[in-house]
């Protein structure tokens, strides 16, 4: 996980959960190139313990070690809840499986919009260039 | 695309330094078409002629995996080829992350792909065996060098995309 210390305020901030370097690398690029500050989490465990409802998007791996995408984004609204933040993260889910099983069950643990891989440069940045 | 099917493809054309191992749950193979198992031979192939940047001498990689890359990779060569994987997104290669460990030739020891695991990019749109940079400088259009392990020929690519794509039809 890198460092949130010297987080700018002002900044948006996004983080991306994933096991996948290409993953991270990329769509951390993609989120700067729009101007957020960016957290880095290799799986559901460090995306939970670093989450304190201080992001405002996070693009959430389905398929991961130690703690998969559904886990993590359950924990993560329990969080929230218990924060009582106002305002949810919005947590966009990549996931190769494309079964309306698995997406069904991305959308139940709390993600609100589900991108299958390979994902589409351009369909991630519409979705990131509507949220800023 | 059955993961044994997967493991069975490359056990088949296993070299001195490239290995395959059955590891379940760790990859979703599912989406991706079996039409391309053959040139998984062609791939092994070049990633043995490539032992002298891929690994040191007393080294052997260890195959577990295979999955669609979590970015695809855009360009006009799957019209100009005619290798369209995905009409919705006619400009996407066909590109999938095959992943491994690295480890001594003497080492027998459990591999734990958690830790240790590295990829390799098969784009079998245009044939090409690279590392993770170098297709980083394809998707990105940036350079972040990388290595260009060998190409997968054409004729081969030719015979198997009419595959491909009967595949796809009948998949979506």
């Amino acid at each position: 996980m890198e460092s949130s210390t010297n987080l700018i305020n002002s900044k948006k901030i996004a983080m991306v959960v994933d096991d996948d370097k290409l993953a991270q690398f990329f769509i951390k690029q993609m989120f700067e190139d729009l101007g957020y500050e960016v957290l880095v989490a290799v799986n559901g465990h460090e995306a939970v313990r670093h989450f304190r409802g201080h992001i405002n998007v996070i693009t959430m791996d389905y398929n991961m070690p130690e703690m998969n995408g559904i886990e993590a984004t359950k924990s993560i609204r329990n969080k929230e809840s218990k924060l009582e933040i106002k305002n949810p993260v919005l947590i966009i889910g990549l996931t190769a499986h494309n079964d309306k099983e698995t997406i069904d069950a991305c959308f139940a643990a709390g993600m609100n919009k589900v991108i299958t891989k390979p994902v589409a440069q351009k369909e991630l940045l519409d979705i990131l260039t509507l949220q800023n | 695309m059955d993961y044994q099917d997967f493991v069975g493809a490359l056990s088949r054309c296993e070299g001195k330094n490239v290995k395959v191992r059955a590891i379940k749950n760790l990859c979703y193979p599912t989406p991706i078409p079996e039409a391309i198992l053959p040139l998984f031979q062609d791939m092994m192939g070049i990633l043995q002629a490539a032992r002298k940047t891929l690994f040191k001498k007393d080294e052997k990689i260890i195959i577990f995996g295979i999955q669609f890359t979590p970015v695809a990779r855009e360009s006009d060569a799957p019209l100009a080829l005619k290798r369209v994987f995905n009409p919705k997104a006619p400009k996407t290669h066909l590109s999938c992350s095959v992943q491994y460990v690295k480890k001594s030739m003497s080492d027998s020891s459990e591999i734990n792909p958690v830790k240790s695991c590295e990829s390799v990019i098969v784009d079998f749109t245009v044939g090409e065996v690279v590392d993770s940079n170098y297709y980083l400088s394809k998707i990105t259009h940036q350079n972040f060098g990388g290595k260009l392990y060998g190409l997968i020929k054409s004729e081969r690519l030719s015979l198997i995309w009419p595959a491909i794509q009967m595949e796809q039809v009948n998949f979506n």
